[in-house]
């Protein structure tokens, strides 16, 4: 699958989809002008990511974990249902036998960033979230 | 410049000197003018010195309320009436003692004023638990649009109660002043 890199601008965040070396980011600040065109890529791509991980675990042996960053300073409340989707995505692959991971980084002076990552994991409690304070 | 409009420059200088009005906009919002506005808060919350969490939690407001009123602003809606020749909207931050004021205005019709002020008074009446499961239902029913996202984050992430009214402008318009308070 082709990876997604995309540069940091003042309303989009930095996202780093690349499955050769198993990274995975979104950092930064998401206020996108148009948030389900900005989003549904990534999206979807997690969701196709699934045949992929499919394929290693039958032909390769076994399937390399994934595990995604995020590391935001702020995102909308537009933006809030996408990262939302991201997580259930995760959480399918999951559900499906595979390793996945949230890792939720946040600024040790924003609780309200960490409560926001809390409240994702509530609401999609079938992938492990690990917090990072910075 | 002839001295009549240095006057009016001059006292509305004063006027919002007075009020303690830090920065405001009246125009046409779209998403590229909410962006310019929102770095200029930033460079001046830098300045300033308040908590960081307090820093945060009033850009978030900032952000949700100036999308709102970009969003809601009758001017983009089509089959607007004719009679709508001011589709201005109005954004203020003032900077008092112990909290920051935003105010915005805008127009709406007549007919979205039962959902708009029964809503608002629904958000009023929740405390921190009310709002943070209605946040997790819309969350979890929105639609890419947002779907009433923005208000309960600005009730939430600010702690304090919407003050607003509505100003009858004539029998499809109104216009519509909200104000929502971060704590510094």
């Amino acid at each position: 699958m082709e990876p997604i890199q995309l540069e940091p601008t003042t309303t989009t965040p930095r996202v780093i989809i690349d499955p050769v070396n198993n990274k995975f980011e979104i950092s930064g600040e998401s206020r996108p002008e148009n948030t389900s065109k900005f989003f549904t890529p990534i999206v979807n791509w997690f969701s196709e990511y699934k045949s992929v991980l499919y394929y290693q675990k039958n032909s390769l042996g076994s399937s390399k974990k994934l595990s995604i960053d995020f590391k935001l300073d702020y995102f909308n409340s537009t933006s809030a249902k996408f990262i939302l989707d991201i997580f259930f995505q995760l959480e399918k692959i999951k559900s499906e036998g595979y390793e996945a991971e949230v890792v939720w980084h946040y600024d040790n002076r924003d609780t309200d960033m960490k409560e926001s990552g809390e409240e994702f994991s509530k609401l999609a409690p079938g992938v492990p979230v690990r917090f990072v304070g910075f | 410049m002839t001295q009549i409009e240095a006057k009016v420059a001059y006292e509305l200088h004063k006027f919002m000197d007075d009020r303690k009005i830090i920065m405001s906009f009246l125009g046409d919002l779209n998403h590229k003018v909410v962006t310019s506005i929102l770095i200029s808060v930033k460079r001046l919350l830098s300045m300033e010195e308040a908590d960081f969490l307090v820093k945060k939690k009033l850009y978030a407001v900032l952000v949700e309320c100036l999308d709102n009123i970009t969003k809601h602003n009758i001017a983009n809606t089509e089959g607007q009436p004719e009679t709508n020749k001011n589709p201005s909207t109005l954004f203020t931050l003032s900077l008092e003692e112990d909290h920051f004021k935003i105010l915005t205005g805008n127009y709406i019709f007549n007919s979205n004023i039962e959902s708009l002020s029964s809503g608002i008074e629904e958000l009023n009446g929740l405390n921190k638990e009310g709002l943070q499961s209605l946040y997790r239902k819309k969350l979890l029913e929105s639609k890419s649009e947002g779907g009433g996202l923005g208000m309960i984050d600005i009730s939430l992430r600010s702690g304090c109660k919407f003050t607003y009214e509505i100003r009858p402008m004539s029998d499809q318009m109104s216009f519509f002043i909200l104000q929502a308070i971060v704590n510094k």
